[in-house]
């Protein structure tokens, strides 16, 4: 049984990302510029019990992490859930810059002897056609910003979680599953905004009681192929939900949504996204009624 | 059905990953000039063919149709070599770097018996297929202004690649990135005549950075386009188009759509419906990357096994081709040109 968080902040807020108006979206971000508004919401969250949150790897995920490091109380409390997003981003960028720029830029802010370190151990994997082992290296960089704390879970982004159920490369979540659990100590997770079709994939892999991230809410919203096939494999509780975009991008009322997404019956983790205090204490009162 | 993808890149592994899961349909080859990326892809994926070459995969392949996902400057040549082996294409936007090259493709499928589609998606994104079926209605009578805006935040220092590099690409913001309102005005108001245009270099050397533009369109409106990819405040793509008639105004954009009613009476407009992009997501048979990118697999599967038109096959891109390279030509001489041979 895994001990993951029952609720967990999100970080959507945080870099202006809003599925219901871009405006609203880069208003926030203008806001989480100061690193100090994005500390506040840390401790509002920890004043109504959450201590987990979740960050995707991002350019300016650094900043953050550091400032988490700085303060003993946030560092020693927050468990840290990360999603990896970015590796899709190095397929483009191989493809337009060539492999060399790439690994040059994906090495910016890194010491001397780490950027030998690691263009060494990639040559290795490259010489020995350990593809893999190359996808493990581009994994050590996008979790290297978290390095000190505590992580508890990573999440294979949904974008690239649904690319690998779109080739069904069940080598590639076996590779992620292990790697993950034995060098970070960590939990594997997966996103997908195809939760039932993303089942049959871990089944045939083998994988059994994962971590699975993926939109739950009465809309229907992101949920494939639609909400009725969703719920019905919720209810076969074959892996452990956390549920996101429970409003709908902000198109439900929380009390409405959370009554919904816990009259499933098997939906015990959710990620919020919370902006202000006031925010903060409503939506955790009205989840902790549940949860 | 069997598919072939030329460049496996970002586009056209997306695509195959939402083709595998259509019935019936399988990726069973990929030519990619990479090869690393085509040895990488052998190791975790062993049960597709890989191909150095695009000549080589057709002459190897029995393929009923092809993804070609390359930079635009190959375009023609992969799509040419296709259709000379009887194979239907899906063509990544934008169709050509050149309007010389688009029109040799589309003569060269006279008498072909196969069928094209370029990769114009956001006609595919929800709310804009929303605003089309409530511009056809008529509800709005007859339209007096549309303004179009598409952004954003890419470029902001020179950068390095073949988009960047006139010669290769054909352009830039507007032919790689603003290429897509124009595709969706043509697909909102039909035929353009004739076209005003200007571009600028804010942050490129070689190509133009923003593009304002006037689309005099065949059925009488004048549609204004403002287009960057220099806008810091747009993280994501922002598209949004603002049409105003004389009896009710719409604006829709990538994640909502206002309809507005002129009330006779008050002298005012009043807002009649509203959605937001989650009030339109209907569930889809699987997304990857966005709804709009399964839709148009769907889309491409059907008139490939049905032999049917497309909306936005070879012939009509090439139009959208022409209203580009006539926005080039109308800022270079400053002035409005037409639309020559439509």
């Amino acid at each position: 049984m895994n001990n993951i968080d029952s609720i967990i902040l999100g970080d959507n807020q945080f870099f202006g990302v809003n599925h219901m108006s871009q405006d609203k979206g880069m208003q926030t971000y203008e806001k989480f510029k100061d690193l100090s508004e994005i500390k506040k919401v840390l401790y509002y969250a920890m004043d109504n019990g959450v201590k987990g949150v979740m960050f995707s790897t991002h350019p300016a995920i650094y900043s953050i992490t550091d400032m988490i490091r700085a303060d003993s109380v946030l560092k020693n409390n927050f468990s840290i859930y990360v999603n990896v997003p970015y590796i899709v981003k190095y397929i483009r960028m191989i493809s337009e810059m060539g492999a060399y720029n790439t690994v040059k830029s994906m090495l910016v802010g890194k010491t001397f002897v780490d950027k030998i370190k690691y263009i060494m151990h990639s040559g290795y994997n490259i010489v020995t056609n350990d593809y893999l082992g190359i996808t493990n290296r581009l994994i050590d960089v996008e979790l290297a910003p978290f390095h000190g704390l505590n992580i508890k879970a990573v999440f294979l982004h949904n974008v690239l979680s649904d690319l690998v159920l779109g080739y069904d490369m069940i080598d590639v979540l076996r590779n992620f599953d292990n790697y993950i659990s034995k060098k970070f100590g960590a939990m594997p997770a997966y996103g997908t905004l195809n939760y039932p079709m993303f089942c049959d994939l871990l089944d045939k892999a083998e994988i059994k009681k994962s971590i699975i991230m993926t939109a739950v809410n009465k809309k229907g919203f992101l949920m494939n192929p639609d909400r009725e096939a969703c719920e019905k494999k919720i209810k076969e509780d074959l892996h452990t939900v956390v549920a996101m975009a429970t409003l709908a991008s902000g198109s439900l009322a929380p009390e409405e949504a959370y009554e919904y997404l816990f009259s499933l019956g098997n939906i015990k983790h959710v990620i919020v996204g919370v902006s202000s205090q006031k925010h903060a204490d409503e939506t955790f009162k009205i989840i902790h009624k549940y949860l | 059905m069997r598919v072939g993808i030329v460049g496996f890149g970002k586009m056209g592994m997306l695509h195959g990953a939402l083709l595998n899961k259509l019935e019936g349909v399988e990726v069973v080859a990929v030519a990619d000039t990479s090869k690393l990326m085509l040895i990488a892809f052998k190791s975790v994926l062993p049960k597709i063919k890989y191909f150095n070459s695009y000549e080589k995969m057709f002459s190897k392949c029995k393929l009923d149709a092809v993804i070609i996902a390359t930079p635009s400057f190959t375009h023609v040549p992969i799509a040419k070599s296709a259709i000379e082996n009887s194979i239907s294409v899906f063509i990544e936007k934008p169709l050509s770097s050149t309007l010389e090259q688009a029109v040799e493709l589309h003569n060269l499928l006279k008498g072909k018996d196969v069928v094209s589609m370029v990769g114009f998606c956001m006609r595919y994104i929800p709310t804009f297929i929303k605003g089309k079926e409530i511009l056809d209605s008529k509800k709005m009578g007859n339209i007096k202004k549309v303004n179009s805006q598409i952004y954003i935040a890419d470029v902001f220092e020179e950068q390095i690649g073949w988009r960047y590099n006139k010669t290769l690409s054909g352009g830039g913001v507007l032919i790689d990135f603003s290429v897509h309102m124009i595709d969706l005005l043509y697909y909102y108001f039909g035929q353009v005549k004739s076209v005003n245009g200007e571009i600028k270099s804010i942050y490129s050397k070689k190509v133009e950075d923003e593009v304002t533009a006037e689309l005099l369109f065949e059925n009488g409106v004048t549609a204004k386009l403002d287009s960057s990819w220099s806008k810091p405040e747009y993280r994501k793509t922002y598209a949004r188009i603002e049409i105003e008639g004389d009896k009710g105004k719409m604006v829709v954009s990538d994640q909502n759509l206002v309809l507005e009613m002129y009330d006779e009476n008050t002298k005012e407009y009043i807002i009649e419906s509203k959605w937001n992009y989650p009030d339109l997501y209907e569930g889809y048979y699987v997304d990857i990357g966005g709804p709009l990118y399964s839709t148009q697999m769907e889309l491409f599967v059907d008139i490939v096994k049905n032999k049917r038109k497309s909306d936005v096959d070879i012939e009509r891109s090439l139009h959208t081709q022409k209203i580009i390279d006539t926005i080039y030509k109308s800022a270079e001489q400053k002035k409005q040109i037409s639309i020559d041979g439509d």
